[in-house]
């Protein structure tokens, strides 16, 4: 996601990124990718639930996908990965910001 | 249900508004035809007052009252043009997600002094506050049924001009419940999050908004 952050600022966008892990967890995968955006903790699953955004086979986690919210506190944009373990892809948010 | 209908003296190339109140809340509004004649149809029988305006023109009120299934004439009248300069605002409504006006929306202007002044929008989701006092400062107060109140706040406008307005009402989702992990639908509010960093930086969406689109990323985490 790290590589790509540059991209998402040239379109007018910041990136936040959230799991259910721990602060303590966050802060050791915020050093490991070098990440420049903010990685956040939602241990309590709260934000999680709330994007409905909970893994229906472990609902400890979320399940990978990506929002794209514009100015106005809209979702315009929704990608859910269908792969269990998947990795997102992440030139398709690219896309999605230039098409908006 | 009763009808209204009269003529005002016609004003080139100015539109003049017609608009019906009960107890200080605007319940019709039209513009008045080429001809300066205007109706208003289905109107519940009762007491009530019509206020006809026009930009640079004094507004007249009348009182008319409404009898079931008949049409009630007013007087004729001729607006006197304004001795002092005042200023105008017109403004456009339209539904986010459908991009359609919307009509019949509510819309108020409350001056600094809490002074409200309120209005329809017609059919094509168009509103104007005629006649105002130039140079202060206005909030603009939009609350509809279905969807998100909105106040703007007005930038005082100088006299003779008419500042113009643009808004997309935003609906409230009767949210479409996608399946568990689905996600958001496109076109949902996204909730508001405040939520720590590794360093126990608070961050919230709200932050965000007004400014910058985000790209909300959630990920598995390292269960």
């Amino acid at each position: 996601m790290q590589k790509i952050y540059g991209a998402i600022q040239a379109e007018g966008a910041e990136l936040i990124a959230i799991s259910s892990d721990t602060q303590a967890q966050v802060k050791r995968t915020t050093e490991r990718i070098k990440a420049d955006f903010p990685v956040l903790s939602d241990a309590e699953r709260k934000t999680i639930s709330a994007y409905n955004a909970t893994d229906a086979f472990n609902r400890n986690i979320a399940r990978p996908q990506y929002h794209i919210i514009d100015e106005n506190g809209i979702v315009q944009w929704k990608f859910v990965d269908v792969r269990l373990a998947g990795r997102l892809d992440p030139a398709k948010i690219l896309e999605a910001l230039k098409a908006l | 249900m009763g009808r209204l209908n009269g003529q005002v003296e016609k004003i080139e190339a100015t539109q003049i508004n017609v608009r019906v109140l009960q107890d200080g809340k605007v319940i019709a509004s039209v513009a008045a035809d080429a001809d300066g004649n205007y109706q208003i149809d289905g109107v519940a029988p009762g007491t009530y007052t019509i206020e006809i305006a026009a930009k640079g023109y004094e507004t007249v009120s009348l009182t008319a009252w409404v009898i079931a299934d008949q049409s009630t004439p007013l007087d004729r009248v001729a607006l006197q043009a304004l001795a002092v300069p005042v200023a105008h605002l017109r403004g456009f409504l339209a539904d986010r997600v459908t991009k359609q006006p919307l009509e019949n929306v509510r819309v108020q202007l409350i001056d600094d002094a809490g002074n409200v002044r309120e209005v329809l929008t017609k059919a094509t989701g168009s509103f104007e506050f005629e006649n105002l006092q130039p140079d202060q400062r206005f909030t603009l107060a939009i609350e509809h049924d279905g969807y998100e109140k909105q106040e703007i706040a007005i930038e005082p406008i100088p006299a003779t001009e008419t500042a113009k307005l643009t808004r997309e009402l935003v609906p409230i989702q009767q949210m479409e419940q996608l399946p568990i992990g689905d996600g958001l639908p496109v076109g949902a509010k996204a909730p508001d999050f405040s939520l720590p960093d590794g360093d126990g930086q608070l961050y919230s969406l709200a932050d965000y908004i007004g400014q910058k689109r985000v790209v909300l990323v959630f990920y598995r985490g390292s269960w």
